[in-house]
């Protein structure tokens, strides 16, 4: 009897031994990575070429803290480029980086544009070649660009990001001497911006300087420009961007036209009507005049809010100057209409050229996406993060109003990354926007105490410098 | 003047992201150095103090006073690396553990036992690098909880013995991680609860021939119920003063699940054996509910863990070396509760394999000092369809050691 149950005891041992060496096989500790599939692109030497998006401008600087999350950085990642380069610049970075220094206002300012480049001694181009305020004219100009550090560009960014001619004396010659597999472009939002920035007064038309770059002259550039990239890099693929509506961005978009009474956050009613604001505007034969905004279609630009803090653009009844806010900080209907005309002629080019091109060239329509978020916002499906256009507390756009924040930049980059998929069957996967970092500067403490919000029109100089360009031709 | 209005007043939605709670197969089998020695299986024969964990019925075959006391020293290790081409790999950072356990058991000639133990058969911890990419989900997490179980046993003939017990529940849980807003001052919003609960347990001890035992015991479900917890945030630079960021009061109820154990034993004369099953009912486990207050605010948040039930396989067995050593080894295979789609960073769980060896010394006849080692492998677990959207692979190892001291009277 005894024998029996020791003869069962070991016979039941040896069963679940059996059963434990079994599974572990699967004890074992082995690296896993989604390797993305490239479908018919090839993503072993990519560059970018672009703006200040691009390059990854925020908050009204080019710092390193921000490069990390540009959006060719998170479409590099997810594609696995591996020596992907960037002209980093140390934080606070160059431009004047903006901050909150106190919330309950909020105040902001900007912090001295002290950063210094990290990456420079790269012997070859950087793969994101983007140049804050660049122009379609400035990727195939290939005379001096170490000349637009000074007037009447004062833009520094060219030096920083091509630095040597030897490299190539243009943004198109050094995207090129990288012997790309795969080329971004995402250009011309500058065509329209200087002028649209500047409330209609400084342009990049060549006969007038003080309206968009004409759509004939854009056509030239950007046919150019692609043209020599398509001959110049024969087997690479293409994704191509088009340009957002200026109505999707803060900038544009945060300050009414009319009179708000600050105490219930609702628009001042006199008389069963809205208040429009004072403004500097233009009639109907282009003359400008001081007069009453349009409430439906003129715009009022973010920097004039320290104005209206003032009182200026706010009538005497009630309670302000009764002197209207210039022309520089606003968009009246007519510039509105020459600033939509000017990006339907530029998207319709774009378009055209990844129509000429289907299987080389995707085509990423910037236009609808950003006019979608500015309607509907984004909503994580996994986590409930939400972003919308919303001034600082949408988490899109950054202090700027224009540029977008990491989380932003992660959006951008799916946008490059599911026209990728599309047109080239690839399997890049997307960027997880609920895990990056919030990235709008807020000062450790508040300093001072302010009601009402504060933005001093320094803080925004030298940003809006950079891309209102005139006399450049 | 006024959008900045609107502003201020949408600050408000920065969303407090406290969504995520303690979570998973949290419980622990450690609560003896003889029994973790052979890998827990031991229910069939339960012939010591930790009778009145594993099996209170093996109080009656225990002889006069006992006294016992010890611990489980844990150190686990997991690292975390996100899914995709280029990714980086986070380790966490290293923590231990030591939940104690103590027990005083009395039994008498006519069959009779009595005992009372104390031990964590629920507890977790992990600690993440504050900066690391999960850092919304958790930075910190702490579930303690110690069973004071009172236990009583009667043997009828040395054939057959029941043992039943009630249980009393007190635990602390703390949780901490990062709040997500717009800004680079990410604060750190820290749960922290205290609660009790209450339990039963019972047990049956089989002999029908000397070599061979046949045991039983179950231990019921008990809720952690936590009224009075804490909200704090810490970090707050620039954000001080929000209302979101107000100190808050939380309560919560952290389900501690039913297991039981089923098991047979084989005892020569110098050696003995045991195979057990352990089922743990942890579809106990479907949401966890958190009702946070702040001021005239509350919230309320349901964190999804749609746990399956699970089971755990052991084998361990012991051999008498001398009147003074024992040596002792076992096995086990633990079969993890979490669904992938719910495996959070709170809790890396995986499918486990306990490798464990022991000694038991007796230094004198009253005195005995059990000691073990486990080896706690996980498997590797890749998640590609984490529901909240944070997809990786988890490796976890772990380390035991155990200690107990007995003093017979």
């Amino acid at each position: 009897m005894k024998s029996f149950y020791s003869r069962a005891a070991i016979i039941l041992s040896i069963a679940v031994v059996a059963f434990i060496v079994a599974s572990c096989n699967s004890f074992k500790k082995t690296p896993v990575s989604v390797a993305p599939q490239p479908g018919s692109a090839n993503f072993s030497t990519t560059v970018f070429l672009g703006n200040s998006l691009t390059a990854g401008y925020q908050s009204g600087a080019l710092y390193e803290s921000a490069q990390k999350y540009s959006y060719p950085a998170d479409i590099a990642k997810e594609a696995g480029i591996a020596n992907f380069e960037q002209p980093l610049i140390s934080d606070p970075g160059i431009g004047g980086l903006l901050e909150i220094t106190n919330l309950s206002g909020p105040v902001i300012t900007a912090l001295p544009s002290s950063g210094q480049p990290l990456n420079s001694t790269l012997s070859r181009p950087y793969n994101n070649l983007g140049v804050p305020g660049a122009l379609v004219y400035d990727m195939i100009d290939t005379s001096n660009f170490a000349a637009k550090a000074g007037p009447p560009r004062d833009n520094p960014f060219f030096q920083i990001v091509l630095r040597n001619a030897a490299l190539g004396n243009s943004p198109v010659a050094q995207a090129l001497a990288l012997h790309p597999t795969f080329i971004s472009v995402w250009i011309g939002a500058n065509d329209v911006l200087g002028y649209a920035t500047s409330g209609g007064t400084i342009g990049t038309d060549p006969a007038t300087h003080s309206l968009p770059t004409d759509i004939p002259t854009f056509t030239y550039l950007y046919t150019t420009m692609m043209n020599a990239l398509l001959a110049g890099a024969p087997n690479a693929k293409f994704v191509v961007a088009n340009i957002p509506d200026v109505d999707a961005i803060p900038f544009f978009n945060t300050i009414p036209p009319i009179v708000i009474n600050p105490a219930t956050d609702a628009p001042v009613i006199v008389n069963g009507s809205p208040v429009p604001l004072l403004v500097m505007r233009h009639d109907a034969n282009g003359n400008l005049y001081a007069g009453q905004a349009n409430p439906l279609y003129d715009k009022i630009l973010l920097p004039a809010l320290s104005l209206e803090l003032e009182g200026v653009g706010i009538p005497t009844e009630l309670g302000g100057k009764g002197t209207p806010l210039p022309d520089s900080l606003v968009l009246d209907s007519a510039e509105v209409s020459k600033v939509q005309t000017a990006i339907t002629g530029y998207n319709s080019v774009i378009q055209s050229v990844a129509t000429a091109n289907p299987t080389r060239v995707a085509l990423v329509n910037a236009y609808s996406v950003f006019n979608n978020f500015a309607a509907n916002g984004y909503t994580d499906p996994a986590t409930g993060v939400h972003l919308t256009d919303s001034y600082i507390t949408g988490g899109f756009f950054g202090l700027d109003g224009i540029h977008p924040t990491d989380q932003g930049y992660g959006y951008v980059a799916n946008m490059f990354i599911k026209a990728i998929n599309t047109t080239f069957g690839a399997n890049l996967s997307q960027v997880n926007l609920a895990y990056l970092p919030g990235s709008i500067q807020l000062a450790k403490s508040s300093s001072t105490q302010s009601k009402w919000p504060v933005i001093p029109l320094s803080a925004w100089g030298k940003m809006l410098k950079i891309f209102q360009v005139s006399n450049m031709y | 003047m006024a959008s900045m209005r609107r502003v201020l007043a949408s600050l408000a939605v920065i969303a407090v992201s406290v969504s995520t709670a303690f979570a998973g197969g949290y419980q622990l089998n450690e609560t003896g150095a003889k029994a973790t020695a052979m890998g827990g299986a031991f229910v069939a024969r339960a012939d010591d103090p930790s009778a009145i964990f594993f099996n209170p019925a093996g109080l009656s075959y225990l002889k006069g006073l006992n006294v016992m006391l010890g611990g489980e020293l844990i150190l686990p290790s997991t690292t975390f690396r996100s899914l995709g081409p280029i990714s980086t790999q986070t380790n966490m950072n290293s923590i231990s553990f030591f939940p104690p356990n103590a027990y005083v058991t009395y039994s008498m000639d006519n069959g009779l036992g009595f005992g009372v133990g104390l031990f964590t058969p629920y507890g977790l911890g992990t600690d993440w690098p504050t900066n690391w990419p999960g850092n919304t989900i958790v930075t910190k997490i702490t579930l303690q909880s110690f069973y004071i179980n009172p236990t009583i046993s009667y043997s009828y003939k040395n054939m057959v013995s029941i043992g039943v017990g009630f249980d009393y529940v007190l635990g602390s849980v703390e949780l901490a991680q990062r709040v997500a807003t717009p800004f680079t001052t990410e604060p750190t919003a820290t749960l922290k609860g205290n609660g009790n609960g209450s339990s039963f347990n019972f047990g049956i001890l089989i002999t029908p021939v000397k070599e061979i035992s046949l045991g039983f015991s179950y231990r019921g479900r008990a809720n952690l119920k936590a009224t009075d917890g804490t909200l704090s945030f810490s970090g707050l630079g620039g954000l001080a003063g929000q209302s979101q960021f107000a100190d808050g009061t939380v309560s919560t109820s952290v389900p501690l699940p039913a297991t039981w154990f089923l098991g047979v034993a084989y005892k020569g004369d110098r050696y003995s054996i045991e195979a057990d099953y352990q089922w743990v009912g942890w579809n106990a486990y479907t949401s966890l509910n958190l009702n946070i207050a702040q001021g005239s605010t509350t919230t309320e948040k349901s964190i999804v863990g749609d746990y399956n039930n699970s089971y755990i396989l052991r084998l361990g067995g012991d051999y008498k070396i001398s009147e003074v050593f024992t040596a002792r080894a076992g096995v086990f295979y633990d079969k993890n509760p979490i669904p992938d789609m719910y495996l959070e960073p709170l809790l890396p769980d995986a499918d486990r394999l306990g490798l464990n060896v022991g000694v038991g010394v007796n230094v004198t006849n009253k005195l005995t000092i059990d000691a073990s080692y486990m080896f706690l492998p996980f498997k590797q677990r890749t998640i590609t369809n984490s529901a909240i959207g944070f997809n990786g692979t988890y490796n976890t190892t772990a380390n035991l050691l155990g200690i107990d001291i007995s003093y017979r009277l």
